[in-house]
């Protein structure tokens, strides 16, 4: 799951990426406003967390243009103003959630992945494709019943293909999508991560290589 | 209006009710007054000798000077004059019951007429009070707008609607600041939680992040600490300590500056001050907080190689301290608002916005003005005027402080 943080104050941006990317997100972060939009406008985010005061464009300004041109990104806002008519405005600019500062940790990260699922509607909490089970919130993943410990970027790929449902996904769109925006875009990570996540989910092979195009459940 | 129980119950005594009363009355004694006259008048020229031959010859009779039978004492006469005077008498008593029942009838209709006026004439002030009823804390936006000339009415309108205005705005910026406040305060608490959250969560924490995640947390403190204290000196600014006593900028300034000097030359800052006495009245704590607020945001928002002039003066009754900067260029309409709390240019620059608005408030608790200006050349001047001490106080003071006054 990739997640954009569009917060001014530094410190709180560093401590939720720290946090979220030990969830198994990918995170990245922009300090301001406009960043917030060019960054959103590029990648297509999963969620996106807002603080509505950001410096540069106003987060509702990037509110309104995400939520116009991004349709499927999830937008949760964060904001200091924790009054009734705040949230009331916030949710009537798009937003999808709305969180009042300061807030639990665990709150937000629940919450993320309420957003996530949400963006894809017929989504279940717990995915299921033939013998496995992966569940994104508690990040359990078993086959037939045993469990099997993955890393973070493992889990990540597995969810976007589990999430497809047997369509073929791309390298270029696993890497968008699990790996976060310091990664080296001609990387052969998705491909080693391919490879490390087929060896720990067993026989028979469920991870199939579509030549040219990407990967896809079987 | 209430009425007590054990009295009959009256219409409540309203406006309109007197006025319409008013006007009846007014009605009822202009009428009588007129009728009675009329009554008078024609009762006066019935009973004047009205010779009625003259009448008659105008109708082109000529009648014998004394018709034959009505010679003065005779029985026709007396039984003319008994008809004339039964005559004069009807006449005038049922002129009188006419002008009686008029008037009555005219009383009720202007009666009528005056209630209906006094109604439209006061329609303005209901629309007033209904105004003035709606609006509360949370909806200051309505205005009664009365439309119509420009009489009484329209001008109690107007300073309604101007002290609705006002009341508005000192009702905006205190919620405005509170939001502000709220902000400024909920964010280091946001920060600390998920600091603590997100290292708390991680049961393999090292013991570097957990210290990592200590100096973050103490940091944040440090930052509230400094907001609070920020805070309480602009309520304390505000409340005016009532703390009076003969102070001179010149000498607060120059323990600024002495102060500040370090820091100044840090940051590559030339300071230069041109200060002649400028005694003033008022709490030495505040003003020295304003000299201070005033030269560290010159220090901080410079350049290097920028720099920092103070001045203090005292001229025709009032004293005058301008603090002006180097810097970046900044815009007039920006360095106008600078004084606003929790106002800031440069969020990177450190600071919550409240320097200036706590200069501001120390200026207006002691009866001064301010001045933000941002020159062409970047930078900032702000200009503050309080006023003097006045000449006559020195000879009051005791003779002690008289004489540091006459020395300095």
């Amino acid at each position: 799951m990739r997640v954009l943080i569009a917060e001014d104050e530094q410190r709180l941006a560093e401590a939720i990426a720290r946090g979220l990317r030990r969830e198994g997100m990918a995170v990245d972060l922009a300090p301001d406003g406009t960043d917030a939009l060019v960054k959103a406008r590029v990648v297509r985010y999963d969620v996106l967390v807002l603080d509505r005061d950001l410096p540069g464009l106003h987060g509702d300004d990037v509110c309104r243009a995400v939520r116009g041109e991004r349709p499927e990104t999830g937008i949760l806002m964060l904001t200091a103003a924790g009054a009734l008519e705040d949230l009331v405005e916030g949710l009537s600019l798009g937003a999808d959630d709305y969180l009042p500062k300061p807030f639990r940790f665990a709150e937000l990260v629940a919450r993320i992945h309420a957003l996530a699922r949400r963006s894809s509607p017929s989504r279940p909490p717990v995915l299921r494709q033939g013998d496995i089970e992966l569940d994104p919130a508690r990040r359990l993943v078993s086959r037939d019943g045993t469990s099997i410990e993955l890393t973070r970027k493992e889990f990540g790929v597995l969810e976007v293909l589990m999430d497809a449902a047997g369509a073929t996904v791309s390298a270029e769109e696993l890497l968008e999508r699990v790996w976060d925006e310091h990664t080296d875009p001609f990387t052969n990570v998705v491909r080693m991560t391919i490879m490390t996540l087929r060896r720990k989910l067993g026989d028979p092979p469920v991870v199939e290589t579509v030549i040219g195009v990407g990967y896809r459940m079987t | 209006m209430r009425v007590g129980p054990a009295s009959i119950r009256l219409p409540a005594p309203t406006i309109r009710l007197r006025m319409t009363l008013l006007y009846g009355l007014v009605f009822l004694i202009t009428g009588a007054v007129l009728l009675t006259i009329g009554y008078e008048l024609v009762r006066h020229n019935l009973n004047g000798t009205s010779d009625y031959r003259n009448e008659l010859r105008k109708l082109g009779l000529t009648p014998p000077f004394r018709p034959p039978g009505f010679a003065p004492g005779s029985t026709g006469a007396r039984i003319a004059d008994a008809i004339r005077t039964q005559l004069r008498t009807d006449a005038l008593h049922r002129l009188l019951v006419e002008y009686v029942v008029a008037l009555g009838a005219m009383t009720m209709v202007s009666v009528a007429a005056g209630w209906l006026l006094a109604g439209r004439a006061l329609r303005p002030l209901r629309d007033i009070t209904a105004t003035a009823r709606r609006v509360s804390g949370e909806n200051l936006g309505e205005r009664i707008s009365l439309k119509g000339p420009a009489d009484e009415l329209k001008q109690l309108a107007d300073t309604f609607d101007g002290m609705l205005g006002r009341l508005d705005g000192a009702f905006a910026s205190q919620r405005h600041f509170v939001a502000n406040a709220s902000h400024e305060l909920r964010t280091p608490l946001a920060i600390m939680r998920t600091e603590v959250d997100v290292a708390l969560a991680d049961p393999d924490a090292s013991v570097e992040e957990l210290r990592r995640m200590g100096d973050a947390v103490r940091e944040t403190v440090d930052r509230c600490e400094r907001l609070i204290e920020g805070l309480l000196m602009l309520a304390r600014s505000e409340a005016a300590t009532g703390r009076e006593e003969p102070a001179d900028l010149s000498a607060l300034a120059a323990d600024c500056v002495t102060d500040l000097r370090a820091r100044a030359r840090e940051a590559g800052v030339d300071v230069r001050d041109d200060l002649e006495p400028a005694w003033t009245r008022g709490d030495p704590a505040l003003l020295e907080r304003m000299i201070a607020n005033l030269v560290d945001n010159g220090i901080r928002h410079n350049h290097p190689g920028g720099f920092l002039r103070v001045t203090t003066r005292t001229e025709a009754g009032r004293v005058l301290l301008t603090v002006a900067n180097g810097g970046a260029r900044i815009d007039a309409a920006d360095a106008a608002k600078l004084t606003e709390p929790f106002r800031r240019l440069d969020r990177a620059a450190g600071g919550f916005g409240l320097g200036l608005s706590i200069v501001r408030s120390v200026v207006e608790a002691h009866g001064g003005t301010i001045e933000v200006r941002a020159p062409e050349t970047g930078g900032l001047e702000v200009h503050i005027e309080l006023p003097a001490l006045p000449r006559v106080s020195v000879t009051v003071l005791p003779k002690r402080t008289a004489r540091v006054l006459t020395q300095s």
